[in-house]
C-alpha cells in the first residue's frame, strides 16, 4: 500500500448547516512533505482534526495506514495543533516524561538536544515561558517522534521570522525519510521550498493536488503565485 | 496504558484537593481549641462572638471542601478533555474506555478522600469538644464507650451492623453516581453547539432531576409499606430501601458511563 492517508467522500457539516468538507476524496503518499493549502475557512483544520480523531465526520472515511483514527493510528501520527495544548502547570521535563510514557516512538534525547540548542531549561514550567517559546517546546515534542505521519497545523503562523526558519529547519532535519509531513499553512512562500506536493482545498472541496515540480513546470509559476491566482478574491 | 494515564492524572490533580482537605483539618483543630476557652463561665460577649465566628468559619470550611473538591474535579475533567488540553488528551494512543477510567478512578478516589477528610475533621472537632468540656465528668474514651454501649442497647448490634452495611452500600453508590454525574453532564454538554458549558450545567440539573425522581420512586413503596404496617422499627424499612437505592444509583452510573463513552467515541467535536 503506497498511500499513507486515504480520504474518501469525507463530509463534515457543523450544526446541520455549515459544510466544512464536502465529499472530499484524496490520498497522501508516504515519504513526502505535503502542503495542505487553502484560504481561511476552506476546511484544512477540519480535515486535520478528523485525521487526528478529534472530530467525527458526518459521513465518509479517513484512513491512515488503512485504519480509521483510533489508538492504533494515534500511536503513529504526531500532531501539532494550531493552539498550545500543554498543561501550563507542568515543567518541560515532565512533558518529556509524559511523551516518553505514551509514545513508543518518542526520542527524549532528541527533544533534550533541541531544547538545549534553543536555550530552553527543562526545569522551566510552561506557564513561565513566552507564547513563542511554548510553541517551540510543543514543536520540539512533536518532532521528536519517529512517527509515520506528522500533521502540522499552521506551524509557522504567529512566530517571528527567525523562529520560522528554526521551525522549518526542525521539520526538515527531524523527519524520517519514510514518513510524511502534512503541513497546513497560508504562509506559502516561507515553506514552498521544502514541499514535495501541494493540496489546494476551497470550501471543503479539493481544487488541486499536484507536485510542486509540476506546478512550476506546467504553470510556470511558484506555488505561492499560483495559489494567489486560484484563490483570488 | 491505563496505569500510565492514572499516574499522570493523579500527578496533575492531587495538589488542590490535598490543600483543601489539609486546610479543613487545620481549621477543625483550631475550632476544637475554642472549647478550651472559658466561654461558658465568663460574661465576655466579645469572646463568645469570636468563638461563634470560628465555628462559622469551620462550618463554611466543611461546605467549601465538599463543594470545592467536586467543583475542582469537574473543571479539571472539562479542561483536560474538552479545551485546548483535550488536543493532547485525545491524541494519545489510548481507547475511550481507558481515557474515561483514568478520569473516573481519581475523581471517585478524591470524592472518597474528601468524605474521609470531612469525617476526620468532624471527629477531631467532636473529640476536642468532649475532651475540653468533659460532659458528665468523663474523658474522651469513656464518653465514646458509654455512647457506644447506649447505642447497642437501644438498637441492637444486628441492626447497627446492617445499618452500617446499608450506609456503606449507599456511600459507594453515591460516589459512583456523583462521579458519573459530573463526567456525564460535562460530556453531554459537548453536544450543545456553541454553548457547551451552559449545556453541561443544564445536563447536570437534568441528570440530577432524573436521579431524584428515580430515587423518590424507589422510596415510595417502602414508605407506603411503613405506613400500612405501622411498624415501629424504622430500620427494617430504611435498610432495604437504601440497598435498592444503591442498586438504582449504580445502574444510572453505568448508563451515564456508556453514554459518555459513546459521545467521546462517536460525537467528539473539539472546537
Amino acid at each position: 500500500m503506497s498511500e499513507l492517508v486515504n480520504v474518501s467522500n469525507l463530509t463534515m457539516v457543523y450544526d446541520k448547516r455549515k459544510t466544512a468538507l464536502n465529499e472530499l476524496s484524496l490520498t497522501i503518499p508516504r515519504g513526502k512533505i505535503v502542503g495542505l493549502l487553502g484560504p481561511n475557512g476552506s476546511g484544512k483544520t477540519t480535515l486535520i482534526k478528523i485525521l487526528n480523531g478529534l472530530l467525527c465526520p458526518t459521513s465518509g472515511t479517513a484512513l491512515i495506514n488503512g485504519s480509521k483514527p483510533g489508538p492504533e493510528t494515534k500511536a503513529r501520527v504526531s500532531y501539532l495543533p494550531e493552539r498550545t495544548y500543554l498543561q501550563t502547570g507542568m515543567k518541560v521535563k515532565e512533558l518529556i516524561a509524559y511523551f516518553t510514557d505514551f509514545y513508543a516512538d518518542f526520542k527524549p534525547e532528541r527533544a533534550k538536544e533541541m531544547l538545549t540548542s534553543l536555550g530552553i531549561d527543562e526545569n522551566d514550567r510552561i506557564k513561565t515561558l513566552s507564547k513563542g517559546t511554548r510553541e517551540k517546546v510543543q514543536l520540539i515534542l512533536v518532532m521528536s517522534r519517529d512517527a509515520d505521519l506528522f500533521i502540522l497545523d499552521e506551524p509557522i503562523a504567529g512566530v517571528d521570522p527567525a523562529a520560522r526558519d528554526y521551525i522549518i529547519k526542525t521539520i526538515i532535519t527531524n523527519y524520517n525519510e519514510n514518513a510524511t509531513v502534512l503541513l497546513s499553512t497560508h504562509l506559502i512562500s516561507d515553506i514552498e521550498n521544502i514541499l514535495d506536493e501541494v493540496i489546494f482545498i476551497k470550501n471543503g472541496n479539493l481544487v488541486l493536488q499536484a507536485t510542486v515540480e509540476d506546478i512550476r513546470e506546467q504553470k510556470g509559476k511558484s506555488v505561492d503565485a499560483y495559489f494567489r491566482e486560484v484563490f483570488a478574491c | 496504558m491505563l496505569k500510565k494515564l492514572l499516574k499522570h492524572e493523579w500527578a496533575a490533580s492531587w495538589k488542590i484537593p490535598t490543600i483543601l482537605i489539609g486546610v479543613l483539618l487545620v481549621i477543625s483543630i483550631f475550632a476544637g481549641f475554642t472549647f478550651a476557652a472559658p466561654v461558658w463561665e465568663s460574661e465576655m460577649g466579645g469572646l463568645a462572638a469570636l468563638l461563634v465566628l470560628v465555628w462559622m468559619l469551620y462550618y463554611f470550611a466543611i461546605i467549601g471542601v465538599s463543594v470545592g473538591v467536586v467543583l475542582y474535579l469537574a473543571i479539571r475533567f472539562y479542561k483536560s478533555m474538552y479545551t485546548d488540553e483535550g488536543y493532547l488528551t485525545h491524541t494519545l494512543p489510548v481507547t475511550s474506555h481507558q481515557l474515561l477510567w483514568s478520569k473516573i478512578i481519581p475523581m471517585a478516589a478524591w470524592n472518597v478522600l474528601a468524605t474521609i477528610g470531612i469525617f476526620i475533621s468532624v471527629a477531631i472537632f467532636g473529640l476536642m469538644a468532649i475532651g475540653f468540656l468533659q460532659p458528665d465528668g468523663m474523658g474522651i474514651w469513656e464518653t465514646i464507650s458509654f455512647m457506644t454501649e447506649e447505642m447497642v442497647a437501644e438498637l441492637g448490634i444486628e441492626n447497627i451492623v446492617t445499618f452500617g452495611l446499608s450506609m456503606l452500600a449507599i456511600g459507594i453508590a453515591g460516589v459512583c453516581s456523583g462521579t458519573m454525574m459530573l463526567i456525564g453532564s460535562v460530556t453531554i454538554g459537548q453536544l450543545v453547539g456553541k454553548h457547551k458549558i451552559l449545556g453541561s450545567i443544564g445536563a447536570y440539573f437534568g441528570i440530577n432531576t432524573v436521579m431524584q425522581f428515580v430515587s423518590t420512586a424507589c422510596m415510595i413503596p417502602f414508605m407506603f409499606n411503613m405506613a400500612y404496617e405501622e411498624t415501629d422499627n424504622v430500620f427494617s424499612v430504611m435498610m432495604p430501601m437504601y440497598f435498592v437505592m444503591s442498586v438504582v444509583f449504580v445502574i444510572l452510573s453505568v448508563v451515564l458511563y456508556f453514554i459518555s463513552e459513546l459521545i467521546i467515541r462517536k460525537k467528539l467535536n473539539l472546537d
